[in-house]
């Protein structure tokens, strides 16, 4: 890396001071009516070097005799003009409707102006795809697009989580779906991604593309002649927005009292729980790390973990000699500076027989959590070759590698590294000795070193000992002959293979603990080979009859075939330590294959008309005959028809309205099941020593489900207006969007009594309605000559209620009829009929209600997001800002952080309940019922109600307490706002501030066009109500996310 | 060379003609038909290594510490229909019998259908069970509620009919884990079983048309029965994949999880060397060196207290855990559905209650010498305490002694705890049924709590099988849904 970086630096030394022959040019720039314009640039094309209009309109400037100049401002269409030795060129520049004649991709590959589109799609910023937060592109897609959430996991390797208008959209790569985490697109190589949103937008790609798609294109030779270029990012995790915040008073224990045998109950409390003594200068109690001492001969020898199996293992005999109770920074310990390394270089070639675009890059990024890192990288081709003046032949070839030795496991439990700190360790264990005595002194490869024996790793030992591996190989290769058979008339041809191969393993240590996994060694693998084919025939006629009347047929056909052969296979215990091999196996190995086809034939056709270049008018239809439904419901139509109308063309606007344009789509999509889903099967069962065994059904979809081999294609439905402006010359822009989506005929998992037999069964039933609105805003608040303010600013709001049930039942499962369908219905604890808790007399403790309360919704009521960029001089300065209004997120995390007795605030009372001899003092609010009963219907609302009651006097242990009321059941801030945990999900984040400079404003050079310098910085802050946790990771926290880090980087691009 | 090309294009996107949709949909990782054995060799395996430490809590083994255990106060709410997604299989199982007309796998699906239903109905009181599992045979999916009677009646005629169609049956079975084949064996469990049926409902004189003490008498008199250890019905685990010890690693046995004071003092006063086998001395007795013989090595915690009363019983080093082969022995000891000693002491019990004649101290006696033999033999370095002399000595106990002479009550009580002690972690909810029944032992509760006769029905039924789950709370409890409903067997 360094030796790039002085090789760089060498080229820019060297260039310096060579100049070619220049002449002075001075010139007026006006507008079509006369008038001049100031702060206009003025640029000198394939060159660094550039000037600005001044109050009066006019330029100097210098310029290479044969060279071209640019002029553009913004609300003008820019305009070139060839200097030609002249001495004073004056420029006239006409308005732009640019915003809306510019060219976007659609589905399957068609390209269309955008004032054409009845419906919506919205280009993601180029400047946001510069500086990705991490090695996925996945992140930098955050609040940028109006409709599209993306979650975004704080831990290394976890991948973003994409919904559109609520659903997961189609990823399509340079015309054809993908399936992708993005790990394995390089984000050097992408030049656009355009966001197809509504169902009409991605009809064409069929079922598939029911739920809006994902267009990313990828980069092609855009300028005449050779362009090499290169760019580095580093980045350094620089602190945390997020970080966990947990109690650091008291130590491992319960009620106060602690002392270390086997770390199973065995000693005082050492089986679990932090609720043991405080960190007091001087208190002394016996840990694992604690030497032992043989109480007869009073000879010490030092030990770290357990003694089972051992001599020692003999209380009458040996004890542990006590050591201070001391407060340790574990998770600060543990944690490491995370570092992202990507380095990208591009040739690429433009002329009259062929042009390609060659690219190699390079990611890789060190965890946080030691030992991990992950590395991805590729190389891309594409190049396009004109086989004659009317056949043009494309390619692609591209080869990703993803790669990963170790990585995290994540996911609620012993494997996760911050089950271990957030949650369940306290801070009395010493991190550095578990870093330094991963094993037993007697035990080395067999049996880790470690606080407790019962729950928990000892983390250092899992993530430096346990390893699991990730090798992704992708390669794509697509061919495209394009055949311009007749003027108007072109068939266009494509093929394309997409081949991910993936091979997994994990290797366990001996003792290693994941709840039922084996503890004795173990060794894993996963194969999985997936082979994508897409092929597809189009063909395309177009006639324009006259100024005011064209139309564009397009007709084609495809077919999908996928094929995905998956192989694991599996140890049960190791015989030696440390071999990582299957025939390394104590028992019989375990395996298993499978394989998984599925096919989808297709015809489709869209025809466009447009007329008085004013009204565009687009049908579109396709049939899919799809492998996964039955051969008389296997074939399914969907129509969508579109309107776009620039009413600006005869309607006379107010002047300081630049255009206004009204759309509106209708469009049906279908789709069909998973493969296999028709017949059931019978999966294997136990295997009985050599006895083998099946079991009935094969489980469908993650669940036992009644199949239903007559059942039909789902259908959705979607309705969408829109209306689009800008105002003073472009200084304003307005985008508004309303859609309304139905899902109807459902292909739904129907909740039975599980007494039929079966818990579910598939039927089509259930409609879900869907409404939404997105508005777009993008305005230039201030621009001059030395200063431009760009926003682009970008709210929606998106609502998915279940309307209708199968046979018109009012209950599906726990929904009832209207209910959003994020509503969340959970256990709650039983209360009085004016809401209080209801506490036995007796012990002081709540009850859990036997009825489920919706407690309110997961998906924000709002979803924003800011992107600024200022220009200052040479200076290009952005500022990106994103967040949700409301939605409610249930936290595991702080449940069992009041369980184990981390939780910040479980602190209070315990002093006091020590000091009372173990006497509760803590009275928790709350009410006893004195007499009376009370009955329920069975959607548990109060049919009669005769109870009486009586303020809760009884004190209950805080620990108890703890480990009851907000653990048990959901606590809402509004019911406990001390003990809650569900919260509020809105925040506001400061995903990205960036600033770059173009050195080549200082220095002049002939072979470098361009050294761009970015400094960034990704996840800066955040405002939030949930608390511990970064609530943009998603609504899921059991994954128990990593502490969300801020990084900082530099970037450098060299163009040549 | 270019129209060569479009022609390949042309081909290749014509590819559709050459792929047969049908086809490509034929699952080519699963079988679609299977044989009796196959299914049988799972379903055993499932129905016979059941076990949870919940009951453990409700039945006074166990107390927790670390949250309030709700079925150690006596605070649970609703159950759980899973049993029926073990009956689809036991469907299956009856449905390939019928097409292959073999009796034998017939009849040993009516056992398990009859194992399951029996769980079911002593769970809730009225349950679907004459229209159940027939959503794939007959697209019913709602099925209506029997009372907790017919069910009763219908799990006795599966039985009885298991047992006429072994007789005479000498088919060497397949797939079979439990008997080897030996279907003899399974007509002396199914047998068995249904003594264990009978004398549950020893409250009542008939179900539905099932005279419950002429069946009994009939049944000892004329149908083959457990003739000693070897016939237990038991499932033997194997240190190998899926084959351990159900508790084997788990974690819940190294936190909060204690012995209960007042099943550790039933087995103290009775001076019961199981005791060693099932608990750990107290690390206090450890400390001090105590022999593992030695009772005063044993305690447990109070259940009926607020549990930090407990913890800090533990952290003085006087409670008792759960003996470290529950989690740390891969094969431990066998799960036992239903043993030879159950049967003896149902047999004593049937004396007591003059439904037999018999020579009910041997009964008791035989099964007490059955319990010690299956410690001896599993219980890995305890057998020595667990010999047959341990056992003779056992039985001179005072509170342990059979005499007949003994008041009924007495008896019964004795007959009862002897199903009781050897019980931890075996046999499920059987021994809070028997005390829900007989009323031994005792359970010590929190003041103001009462003991649950049944669970809620699942929420699943008041949402997806609406109408009947209601007419069924209507006929049963007057609509209610309570935990302290009594159901038609304890009336």
């Amino acid at each position: 890396m360094a030796k790039l970086y002085l090789f760089l630096l060498g080229v820019l030394l060297c260039s310096q001071g060579i100049f070619a022959q220049t002449v002075r040019v001075t010139g007026t720039v006006t507008d079509k009516g006369g008038v001049t314009i100031p702060g206009v640039s003025v640029l000198v094309k394939n060159a660094q070097m550039g000037t600005v209009t001044g109050l009066d309109g006019d330029f100097v400037i210098e310029v290479p005799s044969k060279g071209v100049l640019v002029f553009s401002y913004i609300g003008f269409a820019s305009k070139e003009v060839e200097v030609n030795g002249r001495s004073v060129v004056n420029v006239v520049l006409t308005d732009d409707v640019k915003v809306i004649d510019e060219v976007v991709v659609t589905a399957i590959g068609i390209k269309q102006q955008k004032k054409k589109l009845g419906y919506t799609t919205q280009q993601v910023s180029a400047g946001a795809l510069e500086q990705p937060g991490t090695v996925n592109i996945g992140n930098a897609l955050s609040g940028q697009v109006a409709g599209l959430t993306v979650d975004n996991p704080t831990g290394i390797f976890q991948k973003p989580n994409f919904t559109l208008r609520g659903k997961s959209p189609l990823m399509v790569i340079d015309g054809i779906p993908v399936e992708s985490d993005l790990f394995d697109v390089s984000a050097e190589n992408i030049e656009s991604i355009n966001v197809l949103k509504g169902t009409a937008a991605a009809a064409l790609y069929g079922s598939r593309g029911k739920d809006g798609a994902i267009l990313i294109t990828t980069k092609t030779a855009k300028e005449e002649g050779l362009t090499v270029s290169a760019t580095l990012t580093s980045m350094v995790s620089a602190g945390f927005t997020v970080f966990p915040e947990t109690q650091n008073e008291f130590g491992s224990g319960s009620n106060g009292k602690y002392e270390f045998w086997d770390g199973a109950d065995g000693g005082i409390s050492d089986g679990d729980m932090t609720w043991g003594p405080k960190f007091e200068p001087g208190v002394m109690i016996a840990q694992w790390n604690s030497p032992i001492r043989n109480k007869e001969t009073g000879d010490v020898i030092p030990w770290w973990g357990d003694v089972s199996g051992t001599q020692y293992d003999d209380r009458a005999l040996y004890e542990r000699v006590p050591v201070a109770w001391e407060q340790h920074d574990n998770l600060q310990d543990f944690l490491r500076t995370g570092v992202v390394t990507k380095a990208n270089f591009s040739v690429a070639s433009k002329g009259k027989k062929a042009s390609y675009n060659f690219t190699g890059d390079m990611a890789s990024q060190k965890g946080q959590v030691p030992n991990t890192s992950v590395t991805t990288g590729g190389l891309n081709f594409n190049g396009s070759f004109n086989l004659s003046n009317t056949v043009q032949l494309t390619t692609a070839l591209s080869y990703n590698k993803v790669y990963s030795p170790n990585y995290p496991r994540y996911g609620y439990g012993p494997k996760n590294h911050m089950y271990t700190f957030m949650l369940w360790m306290g801070d009395d264990v010493n991190g550095k000795e578990l870093a330094s005595h991963m094993y037993r002194p007697d035990a080395d490869g067999v049996r880790q070193a470690n606080y407790n024996y019962a729950w928990y790793n000892n983390p250092y030992f899992a993530t430096n000992e346990l390893q699991q591996k990730h090798d992704r190989n992708t390669t794509n290769g697509q061919l495209k002959l394009n055949w311009d058979v007749l003027p108007g008339f072109s068939v266009q041809g494509r093929a394309s293979g997409r081949l991910t191969s993936t091979f997994e393993d994990m290797e366990s240590p001996k003792s290693y603990m994941n709840y039922g996994d084996s503890r004795n060694g173990d060794y894993k693998t996963w194969n999985e080979d997936q082979l994508d084919v897409n092929t597809d025939l189009l063909a395309t006629w177009s006639r324009a009859f006259s100024k005011d009347a064209a139309f564009t047929l397009n007709a084609g056909s495809s077919l999908f075939y996928r094929q995905l052969r998956t192989s694991n296979q599996s140890t049960d215990g190791l015989i030696v330590p440390r071999v990582y091999n299957l025939s390394n196996s104590l028992n019989p190995v375990s395996a298993n294959n499978s394989l998984i086809e599925k096919a989808i034939e297709s015809l489709y056709g869209s025809l466009n008309v447009d007329l008085f270049e004013s009204v565009f008018l687009t049908f579109t239809g396709r049939n899919d005959w799809s492998s996964t439904l039955s051969s008389s419901n296997n074939s399914y139509f969907y129509p969508s028809v579109s309107l776009s109308t620039l009413v600006s063309e005869y309607v006379k606007l107010p002047s300081w309205m630049d255009y206004l344009k009204v759309n509106g789509a209708w469009a049906q999509v279908s789709s069909d099941l998973d493969p296999y889903a028709l017949e059931s099967t019978f999966s294997k069962g136990v295997l009985y020593g050599s006895t083998p065994s099946v079991t009935y059904p094969n489980a469908v979809d993650g669940s036992t489900v009644l199949l239903n081999p007559n059942i039909l294609p789902q259908k959705t439905t979607s309705y969408e207006v829109g209306v689009s402006s800008s105002f003073l010359r472009n200084r304003l822009g307005l985008d508004v969007a309303y859609y309304r989506l139905q899902d109807e005929n459902s292909i739904i998992k129907l909740p039975l009594s599980d007494a039929s037999g079966f818990p579910y069964r598939y039927v089509n039933g259930n409609e879900y309605t869907t409404n939404g609105v997105e508005v777009i805003v993008t305005a230039v608040p201030v621009k001059n000559q030395n200063f431009t303010w760009n926003l682009s600013a970008n709210a929606s709001r998106s609502v998915r209620k279940l309307t209708e049930i199968y046979g018109g039942a009012s209950k599906f499962g726990d929904y009832k009829l209207n209910d959003r369908a994020d509503a969340m219905y959970t256990t709650v604890w039983s209360k009085s009929g004016d809401g209080q808790v209801i506490l036995s007399k007796n012990t002081g403790m709540p009850t859990r209600s036997a009825y489920k309360e919706n407690i309110g919704h997961q998906d924000p009521d709002l979803r924003f997001g800011f992107q600024n960029t200022f220009k200052v001089k040479g200076f290009t300065v952005q500022i990106d800002m994103d967040g949700a209004i409301g939605g409610t997120l249930i936290s595991t995390t702080t449940q069992k952080m009041w369980w184990g007795g981390k939780h910040p605030k479980s602190v209070m009372y315990r002093e006091e309940e020590y000091a009372n001899g173990g006497k509760p003092v803590f009275v928790p609010q709350g009410v006893n019922v004195t007499g009376g009963e009370v009955t329920y219907d069975l959607d548990g609302r109060i049919v009669s109600d005769t109870r009486t009651y009586a303020p809760n006097q009884t004190a209950v242990s805080i620990q108890t307490w703890a480990q009851n009321y907000p653990y048990r059941a959901t606590v809402t801030t509004d019911e406990n706002e001390l003990f809650a945990n569900a919260f509020d999900r809105s925040y506001l984040k400061l995903r990205r501030v960036a600033v770059s400079y173009d050195l080549m404003n200082l220095f002049d050079s002939r072979f470098i066009k361009g050294l761009d310098v970015t400094l960034f910085g990704n996840n800066l802050a955040v405002l939030k109500n949930t608390p511990y946790l970064d609530p943009d990771f998603g609504p899921k926290d059991n994954d128990l996310q990593d502490p969300s880090a801020r990084y900082v980087g530099v970037s450098a691009t060299v163009k040549f | 060379m270019k129209y060569s090309l479009v022609a390949g294009l042309l081909a290749l996107s014509s590819l559709s003609a050459c792929v047969d949709l049908e086809e490509l949909n034929v699952n080519p990782n699963n079988a679609t038909q299977t044989t009796t054995g196959l299914l049988l060799t799972d379903i055993a395996y499932d129905a016979f290594s059941e076990t949870s430490t919940t009951p453990a809590y409700a039945s006074k083994m166990l107390v927790q510490t670390d949250g309030e255990s709700d079925a150690q106060v006596y605070k649970w709410t609703r159950g759980g229909f899973d049993y029926y997604n073990n009956l689809r299989n036991v469907v299956k199982m009856m449905e390939v019998a019928d097409a292959q007309q073999s009796d034998a796998y017939k009849a040993i699906a009516l056992f398990f259908k009859a194992h399951y239903f029996y769980k079911l109905t002593l769970t809730f009181g009225d349950i679907p069970y004459s229209e159940a599992l027939s959503a794939e045979s007959q697209s019913l999916f709602m099925p209506k509620y029997d009372s907790q009677e017919s069910v009763f009646e219908g799990v006795l005629n599966d039985l009885a009919e298991a047992n006429r169609l072994l007789t005479n049956n000498n088919t060497v079975i397949s797939g079979d884990i439990i008997y080897g084949g030996n279907v003899q064996k399974w007509r002396r469990l199914v047998n068995a079983y249904r003594l264990r049926v009978l004398i549950t409902l020893s409250g009542k004189q008939t179900a539905g048309s099932v005279n419950v003490k002429s069946t009994f008498a009939s049944i000892v008199a004329n149908e083959p029965l457990f003739e000693g250890d070897a016939d237990n019905g038991q499932v033997v685990f194997l240190d190998q994949q899926n084959n351990r010890y159900p508790h084997f690693n788990s974690s819940g046995f190294g936190s909060g999880m204690y012995m209960d004071s007042t099943y550790i003092q039933a087995l103290k006063v009775r001076k019961d060397p199981r005791l060693f086998a099932i608990a750990t001395m107290t690390p206090q007795a450890e400390s001090a060196g105590l022999e593992v013989n030695d009772f005063s090595a044993y305690d447990g915690g109070d259940p009926a207290v607020a549990y930090n009363l407990v913890n800090d019983k533990a952290a003085a080093g006087r409670v008792s855990k759960p003996n470290q082969r529950y989690y740390k022995n891969a094969t431990n000891e066998p799960m036992v559905l239903m043993g030879y000693p159950e049967q003896q002491l149902i047999l004593a019990e049937a004396v007591v209650r003059g439904w037999i004649t018999g020579d009910e101290k041997n009964l008791y006696e035989s099964a007490v010498r059955s319990s010690f033999r299956f410690f001896e033999t599993y219980a890995k370095g305890y057998s020595a305490y667990m010999n047959a002399g341990a056992a003779d000595a056992y039985l001179q106990n005072e509170l342990v002694a059979y005499n007949v002479s003994l008041p009924v009550a007495d008896r019964l009580k004795r007959i009862v705890m002897q199903k009781y002690l050897p019980s931890f972690l075996q046999g499920m909810w059987n021994p809070f049924f028997e005390h829900l029944r007989t009323g031994y032992p005792d359970f010590r509760r929190p003041v103001g709590s009462s003991i649950p006769y049944r669970w809620m029905y699942p929420q699943a039924e008041y949402n997806n099988n609406t109408d009947n789950v209601k007419s069924a709370l209507q006929s049963q409890f007057d609509g209610s849904d309570k935990i302290s409903d009594k159901t038609w067997w304890l009336k």
